[in-house]
């Protein structure tokens, strides 16, 4: 029963980061950007999500509006800081992106306050899901649910689409998609959007596991967030995919079972070193 | 670079404090940026509204009271720097650490090596009042908060099973010292034991571990930030395991637990029960400049207050060899966070330790605990 | 159909194609032949929009399309077989063929699509076959059929023999001549220079940049003197 907790938390939790690590994965494959900013959207989704939910009284309208945020301020800081400075080296916009993201945090610490928010009426608080001996938190649930729903949306967007077999072609040859007519200055706002719309999401949904966002929340995603497009092989959907749940299994395990040494960004790192001495590529196929 | 620009503030607005030498100097550092940013402001404000009080009912001595204070960001580096300053400075006649236990172990044998009067107000590790004859202490040591838990399991709550969940600092660890020094002459055994880092707010694991455990009790240690969601999350996942901590005394922590919050209780705390009659006003100052998160870190740096005025009272000098010596022999002192019985030869002190129990979205009182203490 | 006039172009601020004066009749194909490093496939890019002009104007159907961004020329009728096939790799043949098409509405591209399959029957055969790993003359049938899915007024091929078995390119040849007989502009950039010269209608002869001599398809062929010590005849 004891591995079973373990397991069922790890596989929600690897659901919830392939879900707000999913933007990384979009951004590299598209523009070569380590985008570690998306972090703080993740963080803007779970405070503008908490803060609409407290004054309105309706989870969707916050979701809604978090999603909203999200994506304005994911495309904004595509346009306002990665579309000058595409053509420098790697290490510049990846720079910018970790200007960007402790910005943003400086500017939550000014707005919603540094002991964070918490969530007023909290529809998850002290539910399970109970069978026999058996209880799963409902947030797991919905973690794990959201993810798989809003991962398969993707995927089916991404493979039986025209928009989504052009935004794949793009990734692959970006110029030769553009002479196929694909715009591809929208498929990169596309990217920026349904990847910071996942992170909004999974921020909410962090926040109400924890019925608490910090200014520095998107901290569970920043750093992790590299390691798993790294394991999944760059740009890679469904290694990015594969890679976070593992990710979250061997967090779950290794926290249960040596949680006494080792911290969770640690097990992040040992897990990212070992995947890559046996995959030097990561799980998925590198795209080059 | 915000952290930066609040440091240097401070550090202006101190060399302007510094030149106005008839006044009495109090230094004091605290994380006001960083990770524990709400506990530094809980201090700050606190210490600002009892030195307010202090110089509106005519000051010490005569003289004004002036407050200088620094931002250590909870980092044991940055307090070295601060110690080094107030000590080179020479104004302080006395210096109040509102921080945790790095930062201010760090600080302490700076402030000792000056003979400079050091009160580490909320920090709990052991080795700190072991510095040196300087340094005091202004709650309750983290081993003797572990140690009579462990007392209170067995003999009030009557219980054996103990699974205790820590957090990775001095702090946890002091708890942890103190609850396994005292458990086995109480019959109380651990069935699991974890500890959790200062950034950690996702505990499946631990909760995993809580559910196979199966104890009669479980004992957490740490802070509201942490203890919040790990609450939230024992309960959200149908354990309904009695459960006490220590450390988790923040208004900020029942805002967090909701109702998983109900029915924890709170080692050493008498919240909002407190009996001091200046308490109710205490409170309203607080609220006024919206510093009620963690009300039980500003109870303690008012404290540390109280304990400085009435030892600068007594030595009648801002000698600060006499201060020290009022302050080895404070009696029966009145607190915002009891009443200070006397201080040990250790420098450690001798206070009854309250029990609170939330109750309604409150911390209500709940009797007092046997004390435990350390084997010398 | 397209012309460039007094054309240059580059790669930061060093000129690849300079002044260069040519007119590409509708209906014809016209061979672009010349050494490596002559132009031409700079010039093939330019008309792509992927080479930054440096002088004169390209003009598509009269209209001055010099400075009119990449994505745009699709739709207006101009379809590349970039040198190396450039497939998108990750896909399958069909998505390619959705990609190729992807200009045009989507009942169209379907019927497109079709077209393509009926003049690739292979390509038919490995419709869900991810792309790179097709061989080598099954990726140039690919690449031929995604430029033909944007319905092309005008086809620019770069270097259709490369790395071709001779049969192989017996096959993309004959496909060539069936889509030409819509009307089907053309464009080839060829090393097999023998080839070019059997099917090219018009032939411009580049070296460094410039145009060294141009003339139909026979005259070319007689002027062997000039044409050899540019070219060579393979």
């Amino acid at each position: 029963m004891y591995y079973v907790d373990l397991l069922i938390s790890g596989v929600a939790f690897g659901c919830l980061y392939a879900m707000a690590t999913m933007g990384l994965t979009l951004v590299y494959g598209l523009l070569r950007i380590l985008h570690i900013a998306h972090a703080a959207l993740f963080t803007l989704g779970a405070f503008v999500g908490v803060w609409v939910f407290n004054a309105s009284g309706s989870l969707i309208v916050g979701l809604i509006v978090a999603i909203l945020a999200a994506v304005v301020m994911g495309c904004l800081i595509y346009r306002l800081i990665y579309e000058s400075i595409l053509s420098q080296p790697p290490y510049v916009p990846l720079l910018a992106s970790l200007g960007v993201l402790i910005f943003l945090q400086d500017g939550f610490r000014i707005v919603f306050g540094e002991e964070g928010l918490t969530v007023r009426h909290n529809p998850f608080y002290m539910a399970n899901f109970t069978i026999g001996a058996f209880s799963i938190n409902v947030i797991y649930i919905v973690m794990a649910g959201g993810a798989l729903i809003s991962m398969a949306v993707l995927a089916f967007f991404a493979n039986y689409s025209r928009h989504g077999i052009a935004w794949r072609a793009t990734v692959s040859r970006p110029l030769l998609a553009a002479n196929f007519g694909v715009n591809v200055i929208q498929v990169r706002y596309a990217a920026f959007a349904a990847g910071s719309a996942l992170a909004a999401i999974a921020g909410v949904l962090v926040a109400l596991m924890n019925n608490l966002v910090e200014p520095h929340s998107g901290e569970l995603i920043s750093y992790k967030g590299l390691a798993i497009i790294v394991l999944g092989g760059l740009g890679n959907m469904q290694g990015a995919f594969i890679a976070s749940l593992v990710l979250g299994i061997a967090e779950s395990f290794g926290i249960g079972l040596a949680g006494r040494y080792v911290d969770r960004d640690a097990i992040a790192a040992v897990a990212l070193i070992a995947t890559l001495m046996i995959f030097p590529n990561g799980i998925g196929r590198a795209r080059t | 670079m915000m952290r930066r620009i609040v440091f240097l503030t401070a550090m202006l607005s101190a060399c302007a404090v510094t030149s106005a030498p008839a006044d009495i100097i109090i230094g004091m550092h605290a994380p006001l940026t960083g990770f524990a940013a709400v506990d530094g402001k809980s201090a700050r404000i606190a210490t600002e509204i009892a030195i307010g009080k202090i110089n509106a009912a005519g000051g010490l001595l005569g003289q004004k009271v002036q407050l200088q204070v620094f931002d250590d960001q909870g980092q044991g580096a940055q307090a070295v720097t601060i110690a080094n300053k107030i000590v080179s400075d020479n104004a302080a006649i006395l210096v109040i650490a509102d921080s945790y236990s790095e930062p201010t172990r760090a600080a302490a044998s700076i402030f000792q090596a000056a003979k400079m009067p050091y009160i580490s107000a909320v920090a709990s590790h052991p080795d700190i009042t072991k510095v040196g004859n300087y340094v005091f202490r202004g709650s309750q040591l983290g081993e003797v908060q572990g140690g009579s838990t462990a007392v209170h399991i067995a003999k009030a709550l009557k219980k054996s099973k103990v699974s205790i969940v820590t957090v990775d600092n001095d702090y946890g660890s002091s708890l942890l010292n103190g609850f396994k020094a005292a458990m086995g002459a109480q019959g109380v055994t651990l069935v699991g034991e974890y500890s959790f880092t200062m950034a950690e707010r996702q505990f499946g694991s631990v909760v995993a571990g809580l559910r196979r455990d199966n104890a009669d009790v479980i004992y957490i240690g740490g802070y509201w930030f942490q203890g919040g969601p790990l609450v939230s999350q024992i309960r959200a996942a149908g354990i309904t395991t009695p459960i006490i901590s220590s450390g988790l005394a923040a208004q900020q922590f029942i805002k967090i637990a909701g109702p998983a919050a109900e029915g924890v209780m709170i080692v050493d705390a008498t919240g909002d029960d407190n009996a001091n009659p200046e308490y109710p006003a205490f409170r309203a100052a607080l609220r006024a400049q919206e510093a009620e998160a963690n009300v039980f870190f500003s109870e303690i740096a008012h404290t540390a207050v109280d304990i400085a005025a009435n030892a600068i009272r007594r030595a009648g000098s801002t000698d600060r060899e006499k201060i020290r010596d009022a302050l080895a022999s404070t009696k029966d002192l009145r607190t915002m966070y009891g009443t200070l019985a006397s201080y040990t030869s250790g420098r450690e002190i001798i206070q009854r330790m309250p029990l609170s129990i939330v109750k309604d979205g409150k911390f209500a009182a709940s009797g007092e605990m046997e004390i435990w203490l350390p084997a010398p | 159909m397209l012309e460039l006039q007094d054309f240059s172009c580059g790669y930061g601020g060093t000129a690849a194609v300079e002044s260069l004066n040519c007119t590409f009749a509708a209906g014809a194909l016209t061979a672009l032949l010349g050494p490596n490093g002559a132009g031409k496939t700079s010039t093939l890019m330019a008309v792509m929009g992927h080479v930054a002009p440096m002088g004169g104007r390209i003009l598509f159907e009269g209209r001055d399309i010099t400075n009119r961004p990449p994505v745009d020329r699709s739709k207006i009728g101009i379809a590349v077989v970039p040198e190396g096939r450039q497939l998108f790799g990750d896909l399958t043949v069909e998505e390619n063929l959705i990609v190729g098409g992807y200009s045009l509405p989507v009942a169209a591209a379907r019927a497109e699509q079709e077209q393509v399959y009926s003049l690739f029957p292979r390509l038919a055969e490995r419709r869900a076959q991810i792309s790179g790993s097709l061989s080598g003359g099954e990726q140039q049938m690919l690449a031929i059929g995604r430029a033909l899915m944007a319905k092309p007024k005008l086809l620019l091929i770069d270097e259709l023999s490369l790395g071709l078995m001779p049969k192989m390119v017996d096959v993309c040849i004959e496909a060539l001549t069936r889509v030409r007989q819509n009307g089907l502009t053309i464009v080839l950039v060829e090393q097999n220079t023998s080839r070019a010269l059997s099917i090219a209608d018009h032939v411009y002869v580049l070296a460094s940049g410039r145009c060294v001599m141009h003339g139909s398809s026979a005259e070319v062929k007689d002027n062997t003197e000039i044409f050899e010590a540019y070219v060579g005849i393979h």
